[in-house]
């Protein structure tokens, strides 16, 4: 496959996959030319599963550092102030908070459950996604579950959290 | 058939299941109501969790062009072309001499890359300023040339007479040198550091021979007690009379063009060896061997300024130095200033240089720009746009 098409098809889908996983997008943007890069260099048989592959293993690289990871804090602080205003400052505010809860929640899930669900978010079915963080086939729905309940709950819990402070002050 | 476990109804919900299968539960969900409970739930969290996932949408952006992804991966295959594979044992075996072989090698290799390094302001520098001078006595002045010659001469006059010392002493009795510790030749215009290196260099190198040097001050004690032939004094004399010379002969030659041509030709191999030896100078003393001004990042702490190799950097010329300054920024992120002169090619493809941003898998992150005839580089491992932003302060 023509990897030019595959970058033209499936870059932005990389870019939203690392940016939902590491949360900066500037570095999303870096880590998916890196994928690219390599690709090139490896020439892959199966050039999607094997980008989501690497980028999947570069994030978690970056995630394991510790610096990136008091970056990261900073820059849920930083992308929340920097997001243009939208039609409201309450709408702005709301939505700001809204990013902010969503990606502590993701934070609470585990590496696994985490990307197994970003990839189903990009459009990867069971095979793939299986393919990609060597799980077996039979494991993915469970994987996904589990993943869909505890985000769901997180956030949940985030949110209730936040509206009780807002009652205490 | 027993109810229906989560991670079926979710891969149901997902449309993953065969026919089979998908028949078996929907024959199971029409019977059971508490599957069916369960199943409208799995459909509703689905639902709840894609929408969270929407919220994290990230900025619209225009992705940089193929080709720009094909040239990088195109310069990286020029910086470094593959390697052919090797069994995990060979590549054992191979550390494993290397180690040994850099072991046996770096007594004397310090600093043979600040003998050979030529600083763009060693033009109007002072020999006596140079980091290898070291004086013994008064030598008569001698041109790049005559020093080649001289040099090879000596070079080939030594190998003899090692050669021919490691012949007598194979049959010498085995040797231990009790304070043979040579004096410290006298730097002259040079860093503590580098002096310090120097002797211990020297002192490696003469023990590798058996305590030859200094011979006058050595006291040779044999295993038993047999003092050591006077012939093989006499080989030494001449050896250590020999290294005399030509490292006097080196400290007087002028700082020219003459001398620095030869000095450029050292394999890269030799200098890609020395690629971890930065050592810390104080920012003028940097400043003199790089030949220009220091470079600086405002407003951030400095940690230290060190002089390096100019192989270890990507794109580093040969037999420059570099120059680097570490700074930590207020997150505890050390980023690195590197300062190189260009060579005329880097300068004449200075386009091709100039703006590039290096993502690292490591997470560093390499800005790279041209500048008024010096390479410039900033690393750390923070965004490339937060690395670009940087880039625009220095100053």
């Amino acid at each position: 496959m023509d990897l030019s098409q595959v970058y033209r098809e499936h870059y932005r889908s990389l870019v939203r996959f690392l940016y939902r996983r590491i949360g900066d997008q500037a570095r999303a943007e870096d880590l998916a030319q890196e994928a690219f890069v390599r690709a090139l260099e490896h020439e892959p048989d199966k050039p999607r599963a094997w980008l989501f592959t690497v980028a999947a293993n570069l994030a978690r690289d970056e995630g394991r550092r510790s610096s990136v990871r008091r970056r990261h804090l900073t820059l849920i602080k930083a992308e929340a102030e920097a997001r243009p205003p939208e039609p409201g400052p309450e709408v702005a505010l709301e939505r700001r908070e809204t990013i902010q809860k969503v990606r502590a929640a993701l934070d609470q899930l585990s590496d696994r459950d985490r990307e197994a669900l970003l990839l189903w978010e990009e459009g990867f079915n069971y095979d793939e996604i299986a393919n990609v963080l060597g799980l077996s086939r039979g494991s993915v729905g469970t994987t996904l579950a589990r993943a869909r309940t505890r985000l769901a709950a997180a956030y949940e819990e985030i949110a209730t959290e936040g509206s009780d402070e807002d009652v205490a002050y | 058939m027993s109810h229906i476990d989560d991670g079926t109804l979710h891969e149901y919900l997902d449309g993953e299941l065969n026919d089979r299968r998908r028949a078996d539960v929907e024959a199971h969900i029409a019977d059971c109501i508490a599957c069916a409970e369960r199943l409208e739930s799995a459909e509703s969290l689905i639902g709840r969790a894609s929408g969270l996932m929407s919220e994290l949408e990230p900025e619209a952006s225009q992705p940089p062009p193929w080709t720009e992804i094909e040239e990088r991966a195109a310069a990286r295959a020029a910086r470094a072309p593959r390697k052919p594979r090797v069994g995990p044992w060979l590549a054992w075996a191979a550390s494993i001499v290397l180690a040994f072989g850099v072991g046996w090698l770096s007594h004397s290799s310090w600093p043979v890359w600040g003998d050979r390094m030529q600083s763009p302001a060693s033009q109007t520098v002072q020999p006596s300023a140079l980091p290898v001078a070291v004086e013994f006595e008064e030598r008569p002045n001698v041109t790049g040339e005559a020093f080649d010659d001289r040099a090879s001469a000596i070079a080939v006059e030594e190998t003899s007479l090692r050669s021919l010392a490691d012949q007598v002493e194979d049959q010498q009795p085995v040797t231990s040198t009790v304070g043979a510790e040579p004096a410290a030749p006298p730097s002259r215009g040079v860093p503590e550091q580098i002096g310090r290196e120097l002797a211990e260099a020297d002192r490696d190198d003469l023990a590798r021979r058996g305590g030859e040097g200094e011979a006058a001050e050595a006291k040779e004690v044999s295993a038993d007690e047999t003092p050591a032939e006077p012939a093989v004094d006499h080989l030494r004399d001449d050896v250590t009379r020999e290294r005399r010379e030509l490292t006097a002969a080196k400290a007087d030659v002028p700082a020219d063009a003459e001398f620095a041509a030869p000095m450029a030709q050292v394999s890269a191999e030799a200098e890609a060896n020395e690629v971890g030896r930065f050592f810390a100078v104080q920012p003028d003393e940097a400043a003199e061997w790089l030949g220009h001004q220091l470079r600086t990042l405002p407003d951030l702490q400095l940690q230290r300024v060190e002089v390096g190799p100019g192989a270890a950097l990507e794109d580093g010329v040969l037999g420059l130095p570099a120059v680097r300054l570490i700074y930590l920024d207020a997150a505890n992120n050390e980023i690195v200033l590197t300062m190189q002169q260009a060579s005329a090619e880097q300068a004449r493809e200075k386009d091709a240089l100039d703006a590039v941003l290096i993502g690292q898998p490591s997470g560093m992150n390499v800005y790279r720009w041209y500048e008024e005839g010096y390479l410039l580089t900033l690393a750390a491992e923070v965004s490339g746009d937060s690395l670009r932003a940087l880039a625009e302060r220095v100053r």
